[in-house]
């Protein structure tokens, strides 16, 4: 007779015996040779007698061969209460951490710390759950963190402060709860993700850390008053006269006479984009072009929107048709 | 309240118990065990109990032919198994006691 994995379910009980102490034996692979044969020496008879007498299948009878082999060494002493292999990259890792924050963390002073942190719990288990109903209100609005850490939810404080003062409560009933439920984490990060795009995006611009390791102060793309359809923020003007030479001085006014500003005059850090023109009258004027760079701050290596002037391709002049604007 | 975890504490001595009544191999052994009232036995927490009391030098095995199939393995309890089944008997009436004791006392103040 021919035994195959594949008779378990409609061979005979022989076949289904061997089928699953096949199984079994896979499942012992921590063991000496040896010492994994005289266990399945002893219970080969066993198995089969089951088998024999018990029509259902023997995973079912007995419990899945891998439960089997776990229960087997367990009860032998022959493994902790844990799978023979050995130890998941996970575990490595956290051994490997752990050996080398000891110096660092039998230190009198972290251990103090570490003793103190424990009574700060409640205040995380609170603040997280705010972060996190705040978090929710920059995802699902338009991502401005201007009011942190107040949200907004549907244009309202009040709704928002609800909200998140809801999150803070059953964020203490989760923390509370023992064991730790799982999925306690995506809160915590949630938080902890909260926070740093908060503190990143202090007066609604984002920090980016470029190589060399130094924040760079973006432009906020959303202060700029003027747009191309396509939403691309226009940070300058480059006017050009009808001889295909630039101008420069040239002030723009709409139909009623208002002036045309670019709209973002200073960045995050309060540092003036364009240098400032003042008129006559001793008031700034803001709808000069082209508008003169100041000396940024840090040169971005990759810009975002620039103020800076990028000649256009060759301007023709117009044909000599135009009319005159000079009697 | 879970048997099964009250059981890993105990399995010893009721496979010991067990042994001690009559000589018997693993499959009889599981069997008597259940019929006994522990249903939640498991057949390999069995085995391994056995080897494990067969390396301490708590029972010794013998094989029989069997006419129906493979041979089967007996085991038999040692003098040193009966000194265990004797010690574990001992602890086992003492922690029943206290036990017994303390869910007394929870009783009348419930």
């Amino acid at each position: 007779m021919t035994v195959t994995s594949d008779t378990t379910l409609d061979g005979g009980p022989e076949a289904r015996a061997a089928a699953y102490l096949a199984e079994v034996r896979s499942h012992l692979g921590g063991l000496a040779d040896d010492e994994r044969d005289d266990l399945l020496d002893d219970l080969t008879a066993h198995v089969h007698q089951v088998a024999a007498e018990d029509e259902r299948p023997l995973a079912e009878s007995l419990g899945p061969p891998r439960d089997f082999a776990r229960e087997l060494l367990v009860a032998a002493g022959l493994s902790p209460d844990t799978p023979p292999d050995r130890p998941g990259l996970h575990e490595r890792a956290r051994a490997w951490a752990a050996a080398r924050l000891e110096p660092a963390r039998s230190h009198p002073w972290s251990r103090a710390v570490a003793e103190f942190l424990p009574e700060l719990r409640p205040a995380w288990w609170v603040a997280r759950g705010w972060l996190a109903v705040y978090g929710l209100t920059l995802v699902l609005g338009d991502g401005t963190t201007g009011s942190f850490p107040f949200p907004e939810a549907f244009s309202s404080w009040f709704l928002g402060g609800l909200l998140a003062a809801v999150g803070a409560v059953l964020s203490v009933r989760l923390g509370r709860r023992t064991p730790r439920p799982r999925g306690v984490w995506v809160l915590n990060a949630a938080a902890i993700l909260t926070v740093l795009f908060a503190a990143g995006d202090v007066q609604g611009t984002r920090v980016v850390y470029d190589f060399d390791g130094g924040p760079v102060y973006d432009v906020p793309a959303s202060g700029w008053d003027l747009r191309h359809p396509d939403g691309t923020p226009i940070t300058n003007i480059q006017p050009y006269g009808a001889d295909g030479l630039p101008l420069e001085g040239v002030r723009l006014f709409d139909q009623a006479g208002r002036p045309i500003s670019l709209g973002t005059t200073h960045d995050a850090m309060g540092m003036p984009l364009y240098e400032e023109v003042i008129g006559a009258d001793g008031l700034p004027v803001t709808n000069v072009y082209p508008a003169r760079p100041a000396e940024p701050l840090v040169i971005r290596p990759e810009p975002g929107p620039t103020t800076s002037l990028v000649p256009p391709p060759t301007i023709p002049a117009l044909p000599p048709t135009t009319p005159s604007p000079v009697p | 309240m879970d048997t099964s975890q009250l059981l890993k504490g105990v399995l010893d001595l009721a496979v010991l118990a067990v042994v001690a009544e009559e000589d018997a191999y693993g499959y009889d052994i599981v069997r008597r065990l259940r019929e006994a009232g522990l249903d939640d036995v498991g057949d390999a927490s069995v085995y391994g109990t056995l080897r494990r009391l067969f390396q301490a030098g708590s029972v010794s095995s013998y094989v029989v032919p069997s006419d129906e199939g493979p041979h089967r393995k007996y085991y038999a309890l040692t003098p040193a198994g009966r000194d265990a089944l004797a010690t574990g008997t001992k602890t086992w009436r003492h922690f029943a006691d206290v036990l017994d004791g303390l869910l007394a006392t929870g009783k009348e103040a419930a």
